[in-house]
């Protein structure tokens, strides 16, 4: 492979980057290639030397959509990114890896739906008496004033409960994140010879 | 050497050596990789990565003979990543000889 094929195929990996990082990064290449040529080696060496271009490629945009998460740039469309180009490096992220992630990922969703309908439940609670109350047409048979009390706290407990759940599930969330970023970076870190 | 050791050490190994003295990317890719055996498609993505962390500033040499290159040098950031990773490095090697020291 010489200089110019390697740098098309690296460049066709990077095509989605913004151009300016695109630069950036194509002119390590570009200066490796040409102090190698100063040296006496041959573009074919110093392509052997670097590397498949395809899998480099794919490091760069797993590490530039790992970065765009980390600053809270559209975090879920970045991390499935890095998730499948993480894929399409290594077969073992493919069957093995994968699954496990999306496993852990529809419990966490379940989870925070759990939360929801706590909330949602608690905020129906608190407010059914009221509607009785106000509106007796509209809701018929309902609890005695005794009965709505224990509607109304109720609701409120719930909403307690609710609302805690969602904050728990709002760490669990952010710990799955950073568990998914980690395992993504180790599996990436190394090209060998 | 083992996979998963070189994973381990190359940040290590690229931040030691750019304390060392002034290196460009060309010849930091040379010193690492005969010494570890991996390619310089590893060691780029690398160094920018450290880069964007503030672990390096890099500046452009121009040449008048040849091509220009980028020097890489240590911010006070780096240095202080270098000097945890370096006794993480130094304490891991230490307890990892003590088992491997015994007998029985």
């Amino acid at each position: 492979m010489n200089k110019d094929d390697y740098i098309l195929k690296l460049k066709t990996q990077l095509r989605r980057l913004p151009a300016a990082e695109q630069r950036e990064i194509l002119a390590d290449y570009e200066e490796h290639f040409r102090l190698g040529t100063e040296d006496g080696k041959s573009e074919t060496e110093i392509a052997e030397s670097l590397g498949n271009p395809v899998q480099v490629g794919r490091a760069y945009l797993i590490e530039s959509a790992l970065t765009r998460v980390e600053n809270r740039e559209k975090p879920v469309r970045n991390i499935l990114r890095a998730v499948f180009a993480a894929m399409s490096l290594s077969f073992l992220n493919l069957i093995i890896g994968i699954p496990v992630i999306a496993s852990l990922a529809a419990a966490i969703i379940s989870l925070w739906a759990g939360a929801l309908s706590c909330v949602l439940g608690g905020l129906g609670a608190i407010f059914l008496p009221a509607v009785q109350i106000f509106l007796p047409n509209i809701v018929s048979a309902g609890p005695s004033v005794s009965l709505g009390f224990f509607y109304v706290f109720g609701g409120i407990g719930a909403l307690g409960i609710g609302g805690l759940f969602g904050l728990g599930m709002y760490y669990v969330s952010k710990g799955f994140m950073t568990l998914i970023k980690r395992y993504i970076r180790m599996t990436v870190n190394i090209i060998v010879k | 050497m083992n996979i998963q050791f070189k994973k381990g050490v190359l940040e290590l190994c690229v931040l030691y050596l750019l304390n060392l003295g002034e290196y460009y990317g060309y010849r930091l890719v040379q010193a690492i990789s005969e010494a570890m055996s991996i390619t310089g498609g590893t060691v780029y993505p690398l160094l920018r990565r450290l880069n964007k962390e503030g672990y390096f500033t890099t500046y452009l040499e121009e040449s008048a003979e040849g091509p220009s290159r980028k020097y890489y040098t240590l911010t006070d950031k780096g240095k202080e990543r270098l000097d945890d990773l370096y006794s993480d490095w130094r304490d891991f090697v230490r307890r990892v000889d003590e088992i491997l020291k015994r007998e029985d």
